[in-house]
Order: C-alpha cells, then structure tokens, then sequence
C-alpha cells in the first residue's frame, strides 16, 4: 500500500502525491522505465514520428525534387477520393486480403491440426519441414521463381497442365487471372509460417481434454469445433490480424510480377502500397503518396479493431 | 650586406613560392573518390574501362561505377540527388534527367565543356535538346536511332527479300513471317509488339509508331509558350491504335503469350521489332546463332525515327566537380576515346556519340553491318528526340496502362468508335496530368 491514498488532505497537491508514489514504488519505477524507457523510445523514433511526419507531408503539395511544398489541406484526400487508380488499388487490395487471409488460415490450420499428432518414422517432421521450406527465403526471390513458373511460353504451370488437355494460359498477362496467380503464390508462400504459428498453439492444449472427451465419446469433429478452436482463438485471433497486416501491405510479389517486358500489366494487380510507390517515387508526389498511407493506415487499425473486437476470446 | 639582401630574398621568395605550390601539390597527390551511377547495366564495362584508363592518368583518383535497372537508377536519383546525396557524375536519359535540372541537382556546364559541345562534335540536337534556359547540361556518351530489326533467315524461309518500308508492307511481311500452329495459334509472330510490362515502355513503344502516323505524346500550343496539351486525341493516335488492335485480332502476327521485346526476338519468336542499338551487344552475348539485320523504321504517314541518347552529368552532390568534369570530358575527348568507343561497339551495343567516330573506326560497318542503321539517318528521315517535360514518364506511364487495357480488348477490332474513346480517354488523362503541372493550354 502506498503512504498515500489520493484523497489524502495532507498531500493536496498531485505532485506532492506522484513524489510521494514515486518515493514508495522507487526501485520498480526505475525498472519500468529502464526496461520500457528504450523500447518506447526507439518505438518513438521509429514508428510514431514517422507516421506524424507522413501525416504532415500528406496536407501539403510535397513534391520529392522541389524545394516549394504549399500546404494544400485536405486537398490530397479529396483527390484520392475521385482518383480512378486509387479505387482500384484499393478493390485489388481488398480482394487480395479478402482471399488470402482466410484461404491462407484455414490451409494452414488444418495442416497444422494434421500435422499435430506423431507419425510413422516422425514423417511429421519432414512435413513441416517441406510446408514451411517457402517462408525461407524473401517474398523477391520467391516471386522472380513463380515469374517463370508462370510464364506462358515455358513456364512449368502451363506444361503440367498440358497433360490435362489446359491450353497455355498467360497467367500474369491475362488482366482477369493476374491477381489471382500472385494471390496462389501468396498462399503457397505463407501458409508454413501460419502453420508453426498454429501448431505452437496447438502444442499449449492439455492432452486431457481430449483424452476426457475420448472418454466420453466425442467425435474428432466435435474434438476440433468444441476443444481445439475454442482454446485456439487467442493464437487465431493473432493470425488474423497478422495475416490481415501483411495482406494490406502486399508490394514485393506485385512489384516483381509486373517488372519488365515479360511483367504483368499493372493496372489489373495494382495494390494501394504499389500504388503509393507508383505515385511517391515514380512521379514524385509525396505528399499525395503520404495521403494513401494515411487511409491505408486507417484501414489497416479499423480492420485490426474489428478483428480484436469480434474475435477476442470470450471470458 | 648585399649578399645577405639576396639571401634573405631568395628565402622570402621560396616561401612564397612554396606557398603557392604546396595545396597545388597536396591536391594532386590527395586521393580523390568519384561515384558514377548509370541506369543501363550493359554500360558497365565502358564505365569500368573509362576508369581505369582515368585512374592510369590520374593515379590519385579513382571512380567508383555502379549500375542499377533503368527503374531503379530513376527512383534513386529522386530521393538522393535533391538532397545531395547522389554521386557525382549521373548518367540519364534527358527525359528523366530534366526535373533534376529545374530544381538544380543537376549543374550546368562550365563553358569549355560547352564550347566543346557546340564545336560541330556533336548532332546539333544532342546539344540543342539537352540545353534548358539557354544553358547546356551534360555531355552525351551513347546514342542510337530507334530501327527495325528483322531475322534474315525468318525472311529467307518466307521468301521475302528486303525489309517493310511502310506500314503496309509491315503488315504484309508480318503475315508471312507469322506461323501458327494446327488449331490456328500462333508460334512465332511475325511483328513482335510489346503490350505487357509496367511502367513507361509499353506506351514509347507505342510512340515510335505514333510519331510515325503524325501524332505525338504533348504538343506546345504555340511555340515557346511553355503551355502544352495532348496531341495523339486525333487520327494520328487513332491509326496507331488501330495498327495494334488489327495487328493482334485481325492480322494475328502477333501472340502475347510468347516472348516479348528483345527476349522475343533472341529466343526467335518473333521475326520483327523495333529496337535500339543496344540489341547488338544482347544478340551477340545471348543469341549469337540468329542472323538479324536493321533497317530503317517503316514508315506511317511520316518518315521519321527516334534519336535516343544518354548523357553524363555532374551533380549538385560533387564535392569534388573540377575532378568530376574532368573525367566527362576525359570519355567524350579524351587520349582513349578510340579504346572506349571500341567497348561500345565490341561489347556494350550502344553506339559512340560523336560525329566524327568512322575517322577512328572506318571498317565498323563492314564488321557489324548491323550498326549502320542505327547510326546513319537515312535523307528521308526525319530525326526527333523524346519529350523532356518533367511530366513525360508520367504521362508514358499512364498512358501505357490503358493501352495495356485497350490491346486486350477484342471489340476494339473495326470499331472505330471504340478506338475513338480509348484515345480520347487517354489523352484526356494525359491533359490532367499537364493541367496539374501547370503546363496545359487547353485545346
């Protein structure tokens, strides 16, 4: 108990109170602030100030080579409302997290649930192994491979494919197929990742309860709808949010899918980070690119309350 | 007494002397690191040897050469050079170079560099192009013409003796160069077009062809007004528009599915395409085996072609300019220009610059016959450069993703009014993008 309670009339002023808190709770103070005070510096430095500075950059006309930036207001957002490309960007990314994040979940949830019990000759590990050998290497290298993989002349897709009687497709050329060829590499790419997330999960779910359920004779249905995924929706509701992040941020595999010749058309894939990438380094316009990093942060923190609201474990 | 006058003379000289001699010296033997960016990767090996044979000269001084993909270099240049942390000495296309001089990251010559520009060196409108506000920036070190490309041995097989001189026969030739295979799709195609890709290409591509029909991507309203519109919303884009839509659904020379651009045309997919120079050194090093000769572009309503060219510049960042301007001045005139012209034909592809080059290589064109036509403006041949509005890539970009849009719409085929609006939407965009710039005049 501190000396003090904060209704004390010996201690009227606050500052005599915090003094007086600050003398009581010293030494866990000054561990607080030493252990927190560099995190939320560092957190300071390099996410807060950022975000404030882009939301100052996105009222002005910010231009990246010249030195006269006028403060225009709202101006930038009233443009992006009517900007024909924004909207796209903005379907393409919502269809994009719209499939990969569920398709990408329950893929890995049920290889994760799969994978979560002992096999012959601990197979199990090779399979985990093999699920999670494409979260290795980074999404740029990943994507120039399924670039070939893809391509319609000698791209390995459309040879299997050849056996079942399918006609060559031009899978990033083709303006209807281009978002959902990058939206399968994405998934293929992510799903071993989710999946040692979910089997970590997994692993905390105490073996009695499903040998109490055995007992009393539950299904492996019921097993998983009434044990497993109720007790899994801490680790789900992470997923999700995680998942929905990286979706709303999806650039690499865009960018490297439409680069060259050989590249898909832009138009058809165009994501709102590529699209403040087209707009901030390609024409220049930071101020105008900083405003779609505004919205796209305020979708990504709407999204993520939603998420956190609806997904919570219920007590 | 009068000896010690001169003495002590002497010692007042000497130090002066050694005063003025002393930073002259440090300088000279001080170490001196320059940085070169260039966006064209195949460019490497002449940067690399200009250096060395610099470095022989100037043995304190040495330059560090980094090449980047054409995207990239643009997107570095814009975050470093206005902030001065650029190299020294950038080499850019004048297009993507000229935001770079209005907001003066990019210095202007100093007058020997200049006069030496205007000695008659130089095509006149190297100079007269890479000049802004009656000052001359940069120094030109590759150029070519943009030229058709044609597989000899494809024309043989099919019988054809000389390359299209004008759209027409382009499309004829196509045709026939084209093959198919039993259920009708096509092989190789007989005129390879680029439709895919992001960014600018796709819609300069389409320019070439456009500038040939009489368009052009901006028109100046009236001359020296520094106000501008589009000016291919007309039957110039239209026509150009069309040869594209009846080249694929009509014609069908050409199969997006199969490679494009130089790839295409090394991997013998395509029999046709428009290109620079820069394809002799890709063929040499990728497709040594295909047998391809150039020709002049095919005509359209105009008989025209593009003059491309790079040049070097000395950036605002330089801290060491004198040093930077020395080494530009040491690759346009310098005791190894014969050397450093010899890597651009022997092994980069893009051609030497200067006027006078056959004097220092006479027998070029009977070695690599192939340069003739990307070097040599035929009579009829009207010579144009790309658009240096600071909005171009912009402009091209945009533009290109709705003719990326259009080549895949079928119905455009014989549908004049289908065509009509694709255009005019086009280039009502490319308006916007000049009104927003202050550049637009109205129509």
């Amino acid at each position: 108990m501190p000396p003090v309670s904060p209704g004390n009339p010996a201690h009227p002023c606050w500052w005599a109170r915090v003094r007086s808190q600050w003398q009581w709770y010293g030494p866990q103070w000054k561990y607080c602030l030493a252990v927190l005070g560099p995190v939320c510096l560092a957190y300071l430095i390099i996410r807060i100030i950022p975000i404030v500075d882009t939301a100052w950059m996105s009222l002005h006309n910010w231009s990246l080579v010249k030195p006269v930036r006028p403060f225009i207001g709202l101006d930038n957002y009233v443009k992006l409302a009517g900007d024909p490309l924004f909207r796209m960007a903005l379907y393409n990314t919502t269809l994009f997290a719209v499939v990969t994040v569920p398709v990408t979940l329950v893929l890995a949830f049920t290889v994760a649930v799969l994978l979560d019990r002992p096999m012959r000759g601990r197979l199990e590990n090779v399979y985990k192994f093999l699920f999670f050998l494409p979260v290795v290497p980074t999404m740029v290298p990943v994507s120039v491979v399924w670039k070939w993989i893809y391509d319609p002349s000698y791209g390995i897709l459309n040879y299997a494919l050849g056996f079942l009687g399918v006609p060559p497709q031009g899978w990033l050329i083709d303006s209807r197929l281009a978002i959902w060829a990058i939206i399968l590499m994405t998934v293929w790419k992510s799903v071993g990742y989710y999946m040692v997330l979910f089997l970590v999960g997994l692993k905390d779910i105490p073996v009695d309860y499903y040998e109490a359920a055995g007992i009393d004779g539950a299904t492996a249905w019921q097993r998983l709808t009434q044990i497993t995924i109720p007790l899994m929706r801490p680790m789900l509701l992470f997923n999700v949010v995680i998942a929905t992040i990286f979706a709303c941020n999806v650039f690499a595999q865009v960018y490297v899918m439409t680069e060259g010749p050989q590249g898909s058309p832009a138009n058809p894939v165009r994501v709102i980070v590529m699209d403040m990438y087209e707009n901030g380094f390609r024409y220049l316009k930071m101020g105008y690119a900083s405003a779609e990093a505004m919205v796209l942060l305020l979708i990504v923190f709407a999204l993520t309350v939603f998420e956190f609201r609806f997904l919570r474990p219920k007590v | 007494m009068t000896t010690w006058r001169w003495i002590r003379t002497g010692i007042v000289a000497a130090a002066l002397l050694a005063c003025l001699v002393a930073p002259l010296a440090a300088t000279a033997g001080q170490p001196v690191k320059l940085t070169l960016w260039s966006g064209y990767p195949e460019m490497k090996p002449y940067f690399d040897a200009a250096a060395k044979f610099y470095n022989e000269l100037h043995p304190n001084v040495t330059i560090e050469v980094s090449t980047f993909p054409l995207r990239d270099i643009e997107r570095k240049y814009a975050v470093s050079l206005p902030t001065n942390s650029g190299p020294d000495i950038a080499e850019s296309h004048i297009y993507i170079a000229q935001m770079h001089i209005e907001n003066g990251s990019l210095v202007p010559n100093p007058p020997e560099v200049t006069t030496f520009l205007k000695s008659g060196v130089f095509h006149p409108l190297f100079v007269s192009d890479s000049s802004w506000q009656n000052t001359v920036y940069g120094v030109p070190v590759l150029f070519s013409l943009d030229s058709l490309l044609y597989n000899t041995q494809m024309f043989k097989e099919a019988g054809l003796s000389a390359p299209p001189k004008n759209w027409d026969e382009m499309l004829s030739m196509g045709k026939k160069l084209t093959k198919y295979d039993a259920q009708g799709n096509v092989t190789r195609s007989g005129l390879g077009l680029r439709l895919f890709g992001a960014g600018s290409g796709v819609a300069a591509k389409w320019w070439y062809f456009l500038k040939s029909a009489g368009g052009d991507l901006f028109e100046e309203c009236t001359p020296k007004s520094g106000k501008y519109r589009a000016a291919y919303d007309n039957e110039a884009g239209r026509d150009t528009l069309k040869l594209y839509i009846d080249a694929l659904y009509k014609h069908k020379i050409h199969e997006p599915k199969l490679k494009q651009d130089a790839e295409g045309f090394a991997n013998q997919q395509a029999a046709m395409f428009v290109r620079e120079s820069w394809l002799v050194g890709y063929m040499k090093k990728n497709a040594p085996a295909v047998q391809y000769a150039v020709a002049p572009l095919p005509a359209g309503k105009k008989t025209n072609t593009l003059l491309f060219w790079t040049n070097v510049y000395v950036t605002r960042s330089s801290k060491q300019p004198k040093e930077a301007w020395d080494f530009v001045m040491f690759m346009a005139n310098g005791p190894k220009l014969k050397e450093l012209e010899q890597i651009l034909y022997n092994t980069v592809g893009w051609m030497p610059p200067r006027n006078d080059v056959a004097k220092r290589h006479p027998n070029i064109y009977s070695e690599v016959p192939q340069y003739k036509y990307f070097a040599e403006v035929p009579k009829t041949y009207e010579l144009y450069a790309y658009p240096r509005l600071a909005v171009t890539d912009e402009a091209f970009t945009k533009l290109a993703e709705r003719l990326v849009k259009a080549y895949q719409d079928k119905s455009l085929l014989d549908n004049p009014t289908g065509i009509a609006k694709a255009i005019h939407e086009a280039a009502e965009e490319t308006n916007e993008i000049l009104k927003e710039n202050k550049l637009y005049c109205g129509k």
